[in-house]
Formats: structure tokens, sequence, C-alpha cells
């Protein structure tokens, strides 16, 4: 069980670890699920309860060891074997080692480990030595974690099972019920799954917006704060919900409908690739549950519980300016430049995009301008067979710019609205950091309350004030169990933000190669079109004279 | 000395050879020589700007010979071939070809031509390109030349043989020339026609006009929007290529699939780039000189009517006429029934021969239009293709 990996691959590592180069290459590990699972699985076997939290009592006792010392000391790896006192089971110890075994045995391997950012191997990586650059590309913590006492394979085949359950979910029919400013839009929520966990193996319930909205807000209350990142939800428009509201017919801004029933769409099923997420009873509700959701005040824009998140907000941005975090993860510290960058290459991308929308969605209008153009040259011209080639003309054009319009839907739809949801999803993961630099504080301040404690006890025994220094130790006792819980509560959170960032890249590269290759499809589509149309077209040229 | 005699030489001889006195009898008095239209065979291969002016450089070979030479020429020169040919010849009746529009290349309208084209937002200038230009002054050309009534005028021959360009003298009409010409048109075209078929033409004329001077500006408009699309095409495969230098494993990897969709970005872009370019060579070209045509047919009738009128009122004044001045009368009556007359045929014959330029122009302008389409989307299909199968590939 904790053999989950072989000695030999650590004692190789002994000796490796001397060498600085060791891990300045990078070396590509290709995606596999089965670990992305494992690391999944665990924290729905966490949900659970239970099982894992020894597993995790171990890590954090290694942790402890590393970060006693503060950051970037040198830390030889043995002396951390070492220092293992409290449980020194003998299978903990070799799942601690089988903890930093799991990157080298990695970098040597090729198993089947999830590509993600530098994760675990970093930051063990660093105490070794700190000299050693942080870019080997090895393991995430999905590696540390399949590591630890439990059994990894027990874990992996979990996992695999966890993957194993499809669930794709539609947002179908949206109807706008109700008049004037109390209408609102309703959608049908379709679920299809093989996922044992739900009562039906197929769903459909209707929802509104405001109940997308309130699902989204509860998980968004409830699962940051345990690093978990979760998806964005669609805005709240209240000049295109307006338009909706005051129009009379069905196909007000149908262009609006359309955006907003594709990124619910696209949230829920986000939603529902997380194992975590998948598991949140509201989230279950929300797509079972066949009658009516209860009202989710809360959502509206002007309500008082709006308000008071708008309050929050501000408050939290205050907090994110006012204490800088002593970072001394060089993992964590890296992901946060990397973060920033994509999110900038991000909103530069979104903003290309949107223009090219615009560009195409003009040259289709300037196409239907000219076809109608061609048709009345056609009319006028006298010559029959001119006149004739010139109303096919027109036709044609005419189709060519239903072509131009679709490819310019395409572009938005299946590119700009991803790179937008991709800039929300990464506010999401700033988010789930700041939560733990929150978590850090809450630590550090509980430790400099103690040292204060401490020192008022060693004057109050100077000063013979045995009653006033007995209290003293009884808030000391105190003060060291909230510094013990609020490490244990920032290394857990590290470690779940760890395996939420590298699955989040993992997921992204799969997104974006799936929107990709379907817009490459659709591009080559809309080429074929054209080709056809003008090869039908081309004969008609020829005939006139 | 005939052309005969001359041994032959290099084909294209620079006419400033200060070693010749003469140019080998080139210059001889060709209007005797009644051979077939076109004389000379015309190519302008490109123009520079040079200073203030853009010259053009026009080659012309002789039909019958083998020689041929090389001009070079400024807008303001064509304008007074025009001006020249057309003053000195008849052309009542007569479709005369149009002049091209005058060009445009200082700087200023070279920015807002890209402007035009590239959207506000662009800075870059687009190259000089006055490919169409060139193709302009070819077109005209050879219409002149080809024209029973233009094609043997010694102003033609010398435009295109003399090495220093006729001399100018300034043409102006005139403010309260024009305002009077525009107010006298509108009332003459307004006026009922004697001949049916004239009838029918002039009102054919004016919708015609219409709808092609319409067809051609909105399909310039298409082109300006492809090729602001280019440059929005430009743009996002340059955002694309800015790959993040980390070097994890996730971030590779959307590199890879960035760099290869910024591959199947360029190719579109450069497909539309080739196909706009095509564009306004093939239909633009054609729909812009038909629409100028249109002018020159609409002219010619208005010249008809004119006569028509001259005629009509030759025709009253006749039967009013005291006897006295009957004899002047008659003769006036005779003189505008001659020139009318003239006309009439004249313009019979244009019209004919202006309907089969016309169908055959817009059949070679729509084909070659058609093909380049084909052809540019066979050969983005074909890259795309390729992008597709490597990200496919990308594990």
């Amino acid at each position: 069980m904790a053999d989950g990996l072989e000695p030999p691959p650590f004692e190789e590592e002994q000796e490796q670890k001397e060498e600085d180069d060791l891990f300045s290459d990078a070396k590509e590990k290709p995606s596999s699920p089965d670990t992305d699972a494992s690391t999944a699985s665990n924290p729905e076997s966490n949900a659970d309860g239970g099982e894992v939290e020894k597993k995790d009592d171990d890590e954090e006792e290694e942790k402890k060891d590393l970060f006693d010392d503060g950051g970037g000391s040198e830390i030889k790896l043995d002396s951390d074997e070492e220092e293992e006192s409290p449980t020194s089971d003998d299978a903990h110890r070799r799942s601690g080692s089988g903890d930093y075994a799991n990157p080298f045995d990695s970098a040597s391997t090729t198993a089947a480990v999830a590509p993600a950012a530098t994760a675990a191997a970093s930051a063990s990586k660093e105490d070794v030595t700190p000299q050693i650059s942080v870019s080997q590309t090895s393991t995430s913590s999905a590696s540390k974690v399949s590591g630890t006492s439990k059994d990894s394979r027990e874990e992996l085949e979990n996992g695999e099972d966890e993957n194993q359950y499809e669930i794709k979910i539609t947002v179908t029919e949206p109807q706008k019920m109700g008049d004037g400013m109390g209408a609102y839009m309703v959608y049908r929520v379709v679920t299809k799954t093989t996922n044992p966990v739900f009562r039906k193996s197929e769903m459909s319930v209707p929802r509104r917006f405001s109940d997308f909205l309130g699902l989204h807000s509860k998980l968004a209350e409830r699962h940051p704060s345990q690093g978990i990142i979760v998806p964005p939800a669609p805005e709240k428009s209240v000049l295109g919900m307006t338009k909706i509201k005051m129009s009379k017919e069905e196909s007000g801004s149908a262009d609006f409908v359309e955006r907003r029933r594709a990124t619910l769409e696209r949230f829920l099923n986000r939603t529902a690739t997380h194992p975590v997420l998948l598991a949140d009873q509201d989230f279950k509700e929300f797509l079972e549950k066949d009658s009516d959701l209860p009202r989710a005040t809360s959502t509206s824009a002007l309500s008082g519980a709006g308000v008071m998140r708008l309050f929050h907000k501000v408050g939290d941005t205050f907090e994110k300016i006012a204490f800088k975090m002593d970072e001394n993860d060089e993992w964590f510290e890296e992901k946060q430049q990397q973060i920033e960058a994509l999110d900038q290459q991000l909103h530069k991308l979104h903003g290309s995009m949107e223009a090219l929308v615009a560009h195409r969605r003009e040259l289709s209008q300037a196409t239907a301008v000219f076809a109608k153009s061609a048709a009345m040259l056609g009319n006028v011209e006298e010559h029959t067979t001119l006149s004739r080639a010139l109303s096919q003309l027109a036709e044609t054009e005419e189709k060519i710019e239903a072509v131009q319009k679709q490819q310019a839907d395409t572009d938005f739809y299946v590119l700009a609205e991803l790179l937008k949801d991709y800039i929300q999803l990464i506010s999401s993961v700033k988010e789930v950091f700041h939560e733990r630099v929150k978590s850090y504080r809450n630590w550090k301040e509980a430790e400099t309350m103690l040292g204060k404690k401490r020192e008022a006890k060693a004057k109050y025994e100077v000063l013979n004030k045995a009653d006033k220094a007995a209290q003293v130790k009884q808030e000391i006792t105190e003060w060291e169990g909230r510094v013990e819980k609020g490490q244990e509560e920032f290394e857990k959170l590290s470690k779940v933000i760890r395996r939420e960032v590298s699955r989040f890249e993992a997921y992204r590269v799969e997104d974006f190669k799936n929107s990709i290759v379907k817009y490459l499809q659709n591009l080559m589509e809309n080429q074929q079109k054209l080709i056809k149309y003008w090869e039908a077209f081309l004969p008609e040229a020829k005939a006139i004279a | 000395m005939s052309n005969d005699e001359e041994s032959p030489t290099v084909p294209f001889e620079d006419s400033d050879d200060p070693d010749q006195e003469d140019d080998g009898g080139f210059t001889q008095d060709v209007t005797i020589n009644t051979g077939t239209l076109p004389l000379f065979r015309v190519s302008v291969t490109e123009a520079v700007k040079d200073g203030l002016s853009l010259q053009f450089t026009i080659m012309a070979t002789r039909i019958e010979g083998d020689r041929g030479l090389v001009v070079s020429r400024q807008f303001e020169d064509l304008e007074w071939l025009h001006h020249q040919l057309v003053a000195g010849n008849d052309t009542e009746g007569i479709i005369v070809p149009p002049l091209p529009m005058r060009p445009e290349f200082d700087p200023k309208s070279a920015e807002s031509k890209t402007k035009k084209q590239l959207g506000s937002d662009c800075n870059i200038l687009r190259p000089d390109d006055f490919d169409l230009e060139c193709k302009a002054v070819e077109k005209y050309l050879s219409l002149m030349l080809s024209h029973q009534t233009f094609g043997r005028d010694k102003n033609l021959e010398t435009f295109l043989c003399e090495k220093e360009a006729p001399v100018r003298t300034k043409v102006s009409k005139g403010i309260m020339g024009w305002l009077s010409t525009t107010i006298d048109s509108a009332r003459k075209s307004q006026h009922k026609d004697i001949d049916d078929y004239f009838g029918k033409q002039r009102v054919w004329a004016v919708e015609y006009t219409r709808v092609s001077r319409e067809a051609s500006l909105n399909f310039n408009k298409v082109t300006q929007s492809q090729w602001r699309l280019t440059s929005g095409l430009q743009h996002l495969s340059t955002s694309l290529s800015a790959t993040l230098p980390f070097k994890d494993d996730s971030t590779r990897a959307v590199n890879k699939l960035t760099l290869k969709f910024a591959e199947a970005v360029e190719s579109s872009r450069k497909g539309l780039e080739a196909v706009s370019q095509t564009d306004e060579k093939t239909l633009g070209f054609e729909l812009d000189l038909l629409a100028r045509y249109m002018d020159s047919v609409k002219e010619m009738l208005f010249q008809r009517t004119c006569l028509m009128i001259v005629y009509e009122d030759a025709c009253k004044a006749l039967e009013k006429a005291k006897p006295q001045k009957k004899q002047a009368a008659e003769e006036a009556k005779i003189a505008a029934e001659g020139a009318y007359a003239h006309c009439c045929e004249n313009a019979k014959k244009e019209l004919k021969t202006f309907m089969r330029q016309r169908i055959l122009t817009m059949q070679d302008g729509l084909v070659a239009f058609t093909e380049s389409q084909i052809r540019t989307s066979r050969d983005v299909y074909s890259n795309l293709v390729q992008v597709l199968k490597d990200v496919e590939a990308e594990a």
C-alpha cells in the first residue's frame, strides 16, 4: 500500500539530488486521465469523509517540516525524513519518501502522470537545494497525492470509475415568460448521464435564469475557500434583459438569447466535469429536482444581498492591497506570474477576436448590398444571357453572404466566447489563490499571537505572577492549537489549489484543442461551400457570349 | 526612309538614344497608313512617383513592325491627349472611350486610401500599388487605338512615340460655363424624342448608368471590407503568435495549438488578400469601366439630342419663316438634318459595338473573377486540411 512506489528510485534520487542540473530540462508528459481522476477522486473521498484524513496528515507533517524553517532554506531530503518523528510509521515514512520519490520517478520514467505546472516536485526540489531551477514540468500534485500512504492504485481505480461516467447537459428552449418588467427567461435543462449518483439517467427540468445565478452564487460561496475553482456563470445584463422584457415579439434580440443559452450550457457542463462540484447537493438538485426551485432572490442586481456582495468585494480588494504574503513556495510564485500573463494574453486575444467578428459582419453586409446591385444591373441589362448571368451572380453573392455571416457567428460562439469564459475562469483562479493568502495570513496572525502570549508568560514568570502566568499558559495552549490548525488548513488549501490548477490547465488544453478543431472544421466547410457556389456560377459566366 | 529598309534592331529602344538622328522612320507619317487598327500594341508596365507627379511607363509596339518604344507620361498628358482627340475629330454619335480617373498618389491620399481599405485603426501604409491605374491607362489607350475615329489620330501616335510629352495648354471651362451646361443638359435631357429607338435608348442609358455606377461602388465597398478583414486577420495572427514563454507542459501544449491556429489564420488572410487584389483587377475593373463608359454613352446621346433639338427648331423655323428668310431657313434645316442624320447613323453603329464590347468585357471580368475565387478557396482549403491534421495529431 504505501509501497505504491518502489524504494530504488528513492535511493537513486538521493544521489541525484546532488546534481544541480537534474531538473533543468523539462520533460513533457502525456496527459493522463487516470491520474487526473485519481486526484479527482481524492476530494470525492474527502467529501465522503474519512479515508483521506490520514493521508493529509502525513503530507502535512512532511510539509510542516518543510515550512518550519521558512522558505528557501537548505533542507536536505535526508533530514526531512529523519525529522518525521510524530507518526514515524514505516509505512508513513516510505509514503513520505514516496512523496518525494515520485517526482523523480516520473522524471526518469514516462509514467502516465498529469501534465501540468510544476507542483509538489518543485516544492520539494526547492527545499532540497534552492539553486535548482524550477523548470521541471514533471508531475503535478496528482502524483504527490497518489504517492501518499493510501493505496495509490486504489485511488487510480476510483478515479477511473469516476471518469467512466458521462454526463452531458444541454440548455434548450429559451422562452420568455410573463410581460413587461416582470418578464423572465426560462430554459429547459436536459441532463443525460451514466453516473449512478443521479436518480435517473435522463432528466429534464425547467429552470429560470435566476436559478442558474443562484446555483452559481452558492457554489461560489462554498467552494473557493476550499481551493476549488468554480466555473463562471453568465453575468446579469440589465440592458439585454430590458430589451427582451420590453419587446413584444418572441424574436427580440435573438443573438442575445442564444449567447446566453450557450454560456449557461458551458457553465453547467464545466461544473459537471468537476468531481467536487458534481457531488455538490445544490448542483445535483438543480439538475434533478422536477419542481421549480425556490426563487434565488439574492441574485438580483439591486437586492440587499447584491449590495452586501459588492461591499465584500470592495473589502476584499483592500485586503489584497494591504497584506503582502511572504511567498516561499516557488511553484505558487511562478503560477501567479503565469496566471497574470495568461490573463493579459487572453484579454488581447479576445479583443482581436471581437474586432475580427465585427469585420466579418461588415463584410457580409457589404456583400448583401452588392448582391442587390448586381440583381438590379441584371434587371436593366438588355442582353439576355448577360442579364441572366448577372442575376445568377446576385444569387451566388447572397449565398456567399450567408457563409460569411455564419463564419462571423462561429468566430464569435466558438472562439470569442471561449476566450471570455477563460478570462472569467482566470479570475476564479485568482480568487482561489487569494483564499490561500487569506489562510496564510490567518495562520501567521495566530503565530504572532502565540509569540505574544509566550512573551507575556515569560514576563509574568519573571515578575513572579504565578496566577497570571498560569492563565496565559492556558491561552498559549489554545493559540498553539490555532497555529497548528492554521498551518494545517493552509497546507491543505495549497495542496487542493495545486491540484485544481493542474486540473484547470489540463482541461484548458483539451478545451482549446477541441475549440480549435471545431473552428478549423467550420472554416474548411465554408471554403468548400464557396468553391461549390462559384463552380456552379462559372458555366453561367462562360456562357454569356 | 521606310520602315523596311531599316535593319532590325533591339525591339525596345529608348527613344532618347542620342546616336540616332531620328528613330528609324518610326514617326513617319503614319496617318497615311491604312492598315487595320490598332496600329500599336500598348502596355503600361509601371507607374512611379516622381516628385509631384506620377509617371507612367508606356511601351508601344507597332503591330506591323518589330520595334517598340518606351515613353514616360503623366496623367495630365493623357488628359491633354483626350482633349485633343475629342476636339480634333468628328465625335457626333461617337461613344468616346472614357478617360481614366485621375490617380491619387500624394501621401495624404495614400494614407486615406489605406485607411479606407484597412480600417481607421491600421497604422501601416499599404505600399504604393498603381497596378490598377496602369491597367486603366493601358485599357484607355487600347480602346482609342482600336477606335475607327481615333485610332489613326496623329496625336495618339505622338503621345506614344515622342520622347517628350506634347506641350499642354490649360483647358478650363470655367465655372459659369459648367453651370450653364448643367442646367442646359437637365432641360434638354427631358426633351421628348422623335425617334422611338433612340427614345428607348435614352431611357435605358439613364437607368443603366445609375445601376452600373451603383454596382461598381458597392463592389468596391465589398473589396474594401475584404481588405479591412485581412488587417483584422493579421492582427489576430500576430496576437496568437505572441505565445507565453513558460515552459510547463500545458503552456507548451497550448502554445503549439495557438501557433497552428495562427497558421490557419495566416492562410485565410493570404487567400483573402490574393482574392481581393484579383477582384479589383477583374470584376472591379470591368464594373468601373462600364460605369464610366455609360457616362460617355449618355454624353453621346445628349449630343444627339441637342442636334435633334437644333433640327426640330430648324424645321419649325422653316415653317414659320417669312419669305425672305425662307432660303436661309431651308439651308439651315438641311444642314441640321444632315448633322442629325449623320449623328444617328454613327450612334446606331456605336451602340451596337458598345453592346457587343460590353458583353465580352463583362464576361471576361466575371469569368476571371469567378475562377480566382475558386482557385483561392481551393488553396486555402488544402492549407487548412494540413493544419487540421497537425492539430489533431497534437496529443
